[in-house]
């Protein structure tokens, strides 16, 4: 049930990147995803999500999939090093990879839109934190 | 470690899944890009209209006067050319000119960092190969360019505007008949470059396309408004001298446009 509300909300995503915001808010929000566990399921949502961006953004399709795959494994590399479920993790996280995606995919204002990104994927992350120490999870 | 290894199995898997995906959507298989996209599209239409911001009543007013007197002014013009044209024609009796075709589109995206406010990075529009339009149509606007098709699908196509970075025209000066090259700097910005030194360009003067149309009518037609100069840099050491130009079209606001296609 959960996931299926994941889903829905990054294609929600998905049509704010494809119509509205040239930020890369499914990056931000599959980070957040990824530092609740379940790789697995994360990796496959990276995947199909990744895919349906590339058809509303007119990009080689897999190309994001492939992109946010790589990025999700090298944060969870540092599972064991960092504290990576905090906010000033998931910050720094969403900035550095947007502004890779970003200068990927030659974007305009890199740094502004990678800082701003990162504050949304802060805020979802405190969001999601929160609720689910109020439902007693963490 | 094991679990480690787990995540690099799976990394593995996925990566190369990504991989296969990479090569079969190359080619649209199964006209996905069709599908998933008119999917999405009442929900993009209503979250690009949702975040258009819509100008001040005096600001309205302001604009509509302006664009009274543009077209005034206009008419005249037009008036005269149609003099000239007719004139033309019963001389030579030519009535075979190849006629350009028009297919007007909505705007259902405009992806930009503050939405409603900063330039976009590119237009979406909801026609597409299925509506007679391919790569590198130019899009208009009365009679200013705006871009070009760059990504045409089968109900949607991509606009890439003359000011993303990249862009180049071959352009010339319609006051003086200076030849020029118009860059795109993006963020809204153009810069005509390569004029040589002895063509006079003045601040005002109008820049329009040059043409780069092939004999089935498909490039650039001539004369399409590209912007007005706003600022010139000449330097006598430099080989050319150049002009920032701006765009006459607000880009922010627009929900039609026009796509002319071959005949």
């Amino acid at each position: 049930m959960i996931w299926s509300v994941f889903f829905l909300i990054s294609l929600f995503l998905i049509a704010l990147e494809g119509s509205v915001v040239s930020m890369p808010l499914l990056l931000g929000w599959l980070i957040c995803i990824a530092l609740r566990g379940q790789e697995h399921r994360t990796l496959f949502l990276a995947l199909v999500t990744g895919v349906v961006l590339d058809i509303v953004t007119f990009r080689m399709i897999g190309i994001s999939s492939m992109f946010f795959i790589v990025y999700l494994f090298l944060i969870l590399l540092y599972h064991r090093k960092f504290e990576i479920r905090s906010v000033p993790f998931v910050f720094i996280a969403t900035c550095i990879g947007s502004l890779a995606y970003l200068m990927l995919f030659g974007r305009s204002d890199v740094v502004f839109q990678s800082f701003g990104n990162g504050l949304f994927a802060s805020g979802l992350f405190g969001i999601m934190h929160i609720s689910s120490r109020q439902r007693g999870l963490v | 470690m094991s679990q480690r290894r787990e995540l690099v199995r799976l990394i593995i898997i996925f990566v190369f899944l990504s991989f296969v995906i990479l090569l079969v959507g190359a080619s649209n298989l199964f006209g996905i890009r069709g599908v998933v996209g008119r999917a999405l599209l009442p929900l993009e239409k209503a979250l690009f209209h949702s975040s258009q911001v819509p100008i001040g009543e005096d600001q309205m007013v302001a604009k509509l006067q302006k664009e009274k007197r543009d077209l005034e002014f206009r008419l005249v013009e037009m008036k005269k050319f149609e003099e000239d044209n007719k004139a033309l024609r019963d001389q030579f009796e030519n009535s075979s000119l190849p006629q350009n075709h028009v297919v007007a589109g909505e705007i259902v995206g405009a992806p930009g960092f503050i939405p409603g406010i900063s330039i976009p990075e590119y237009l979406v529009i909801d026609k597409g190969t299925s509506d007679g339009i391919k790569d590198t149509y130019p899009v208009v606007y009365k009679n200013a360019l705006i871009g070009k098709i760059k990504n045409a699908t089968e109900h949607f196509s991509q606009v890439i505007l003359v000011t993303k970075r990249d862009m180049s025209i071959t352009v010339k000066d319609q006051d003086t008949g200076a030849l020029g090259v118009v860059r795109g700097l993006g963020g809204g910005e153009m810069l005509v470059d390569n004029v040589i030194l002895s063509d006079k360009l003045k601040i005002g003067d109008t820049i329009v396309t040059f043409g780069d149309q092939n004999t089935h009518g498909e490039g650039l037609p001539p004369g399409l408004v590209v912007g007005e100069i706003t600022s010139i840099e000449k330097t006598q050491s430099a080989l050319f001298q150049k002009a920032s130009l701006q765009t006459p079209i607000d880009v922010i606001h627009m929900s039609t446009v026009f796509v002319i296609t071959s005949q």
